[in-house]
């Protein structure tokens, strides 16, 4: 693996993280009674632009190297399934994170006093913000199991 | 005001087609190979094409909505939302059940 491929690769793991904690405190800063609404702009905003870069440099390593070089080991060991369904998924849905996480900021910026006084508006965005989360820790254990197939000895 | 929720209405609604394209392109180029073909000539990789035409589909969507005249209903949103968190749902389900039975059934 090249240097590029292996900063890109760590680039999309450490982004993923950072979208991921920022999505959860924005998650959790919405149950609050009293809104910060600067922070939850500031979340909202980091979530969407680290979800954002984390496509882009996962993208660049999964096309240029994982099915050349990752997806025939995976295949080979006696788990194939960690490719055919774990990766398949992820790479899938993963496409959906930064466009729930801009769904969110343009919420949080354009209804900052209305999150506060309309309940319905503040729990779909919980919710969102929640489903985010979820579906970022999935793929987040999709990953790690994938990293595990890789380098188990079989 | 009006502005403001019609461009989330828009964006929102562009959402959930996204949603239901990704899922649908997903399975679609996977039990057809001339469109996983098609993708992958186009744009170097299925799956890029599939990134850039997700894009380009909300992208797209979000600006012919708020160009078409319709009347921004407040309450909508809120209901757009929930349509768009059920449909992830709905749709991350249906790609995970596709690659399990295809998995199962190779």
């Amino acid at each position: 693996m090249t240097l590029l491929l292996l900063n890109a690769l760590v680039w999309h793991i450490l982004l993923g993280t950072i979208a991921l904690v920022a999505i959860a405190s924005l998650s959790l800063l919405l149950r609050g009674e009293v809104l910060n609404i600067k922070w939850l702009k500031i979340y909202s905003f980091v979530g969407f632009l680290a979800f954002l870069g984390s496509w882009i440099s996962g993208g660049y390593y999964y096309a240029t190297y994982y099915g050349k070089a990752v997806k025939p080991i995976i295949l080979a060991t006696s788990t194939p399934w960690i490719h055919t369904i774990l990766m398949e998924t992820k790479e899938h849905i993963f496409l959906f994170l930064p466009f729930l996480s801009f769904v969110a900021l343009i919420i949080v910026n354009l209804f900052p006093k209305e999150i506060e006084s309309n309940g319905k508006l503040k729990q779909s965005l919980i919710l969102l913000s929640f489903l985010i989360v979820t579906l970022g820790i999935v793929i987040t254990l999709a990953g790690i199991s994938i990293s595990g197939s890789v380098t188990k000895k079989f | 005001m009006n502005a403001r929720i019609k461009l989330a209405e828009s964006i929102i609604f562009s959402a959930i087609a996204l949603v239901i394209y990704i899922a649908t392109i997903t399975i679609a180029a996977d039990l057809l190979p001339a469109l996983k073909e098609s993708l992958k000539n186009t744009f170097s990789h299925h799956w890029i094409g599939k990134s850039l035409t997700s894009a380009a589909l909300f992208v797209g969507l979000s600006l012919v909505l708020l160009l078409i005249p319709f009347k921004p209903n407040p309450q909508r949103i809120t209901r757009l939302l929930w349509i768009l968190i059920a449909l992830t749902i709905l749709s991350t389900l249906v790609i995970l059940g596709f690659f399990s039975l295809e998995a199962l059934l190779k």
